[in-house]
């Protein structure tokens, strides 16, 4: 493998300017600024696997907490990730830089479709799956609490229909709008907002027996 | 929601929003998000509901984030990259195993090579294609006239003079089928 391409520190993990949101990139003091999305893909369009390697290693981090959520695994979500990287590869030639459609939405759809398709095959019980064995101190009795009460939140979000989920995952765990969700799902806004009203519903009842332990909701 | 203006909410629009962004404020619409917070300050009720879609909240945010190290993205994104280099390493071997078999051109060489030629020449080609099935299509066509002359004796006359006919207009028949100088022999 030709070491010049091996990944760059990963503008992704401490991207408080974001460079991939300006054409030109980021500016950080005393370095040249950070070439864009759209400026990367058109070098990976040409084979460049160093561009290749810079856009990775900006969008990877977020791709792989969103495959993450989705799964419920951290070696899947990886492998995930790793597929649509590859896609980025093969798909940088048609990407056409008209500033209306973003990189990360286009790879956060990739993605979540990636993963619906994995979240259909027969599941292998890996050892991710066996609950880690209680902290057997005192002192961590509120902690055991609170990782019960969590952990029936994610079987309550697990439980959700398909669309259902991403809506929540997209709109409150990523963080992104209904506009942004509905462009990753392929859906109208419309359609999202009713997803996420439906998950609410039904995570309420679910929740309705913590709701008495906690006092929450 | 239906498009409209937000200058105003009342308290079922709270009670819509927050069905389906929850309570807190920041994750509204950006369009909605100023007269939804005036809505709260002027109305207990819409206050109400917007308490009790936050305690839904608190309870989605106990959920772990998934914890993303360094040397797991590091570890996806040189994954990529060795497949990318695996991808590309069996195409090269191709391309080297080609040239030792440049003499012999295979039986694909050839039907690619004259496929190519036909999409060049595409018009002389097809007028010689044409001109080829006409000919060829002529020659079946009066096979059964001959084959009638042979079986059947009755008709054995006028059958030779359509085939001798065919024979004088139609060259690709006379390149085509030698059975039709046996039947003016007989």
């Amino acid at each position: 493998m030709d070491e010049s391409v091996q990944p760059k520190p990963r503008a992704g993990v401490a991207s408080a300017s974001d460079p991939a949101a300006a054409p030109m990139g980021g500016l950080v003091a005393g370095q040249l600024p950070e070439p864009g999305d759209d400026a990367l893909l058109a070098r990976i369009a040409q084979g460049d696997r160093q561009a290749f390697a810079l856009l990775a290693g900006r969008h990877a981090p977020k791709a792989m907490k969103l495959a993450q959520r989705i799964l419920g695994n951290a070696a899947d979500a990886d492998e995930v990730v790793q597929e649509a990287l590859l896609r980025v590869w093969t798909g940088a030639k048609n990407w056409i830089p008209d500033g209306r459609a973003r990189f990360s939405t286009w790879l956060h759809r990739v993605v979540v479709n990636l993963c619906v398709d994995r979240r259909r095959r027969p599941a292998f019980a890996g050892l991710e799956g066996i609950p880690e064995p209680p902290d057997p101190t005192p002192s961590a009795v509120n902690v055991m609490a609170r990782q019960q009460t969590a952990k029936l939140v994610s079987q309550a979000l697990a439980e959700l229909p398909e669309r259902q989920r991403l809506a929540v995952t997209l709109c409150y765990y990523e963080e992104r709008s209904a506009a942004d969700a509905a462009q990753i799902l392929s859906l109208s806004v419309s359609a999202v907002e009713s997803l996420l009203a439906r998950a609410r519903r039904a995570l309420r009842a679910r929740l309705s027996g913590v709701v008495q332990d906690t006092g929450e909701v | 929601m239906a498009d409209r203006e937000w200058s105003t909410l009342d308290v079922e629009d709270i009670a819509a929003l927050t069905a389906v962004y929850g309570g807190n404020p920041a994750r509204w619409p950006a369009d909605r998000r100023a007269a939804a917070v005036r809505a709260l300050a002027q109305d207990g009720a819409a206050h109400e509901l917007v308490v009790s879609e936050a305690k839904l909240d608190a309870l989605l945010s106990m959920v772990a984030e998934p914890e993303i190290t360094a040397a797991r993205v590091d570890d996806v994104v040189a994954g990529a990259l060795a497949r990318l280099e695996a991808a590309q390493a069996p195409a090269a071997t191709v391309v080297r195993g080609r040239r030792l078999e440049t003499f012999l051109p295979s039986p694909f060489d050839v039907v690619r090579t004259a496929l190519s030629w036909l999409g060049v020449r595409a018009p002389q080609a097809g007028w010689l294609a044409g001109a080829t099935a006409a000919g060829i299509m002529v020659g079946v066509m009066t096979l059964p006239s001959a084959t009638l002359t042979a079986a059947d004796g009755g008709a054995q006359t006028g059958a030779t003079v359509e085939t001798a006919q065919a024979d004088v207009t139609d060259m690709p028949s006379l390149l085509f089928t030698s059975y039709t100088v046996e039947t003016r022999a007989q």
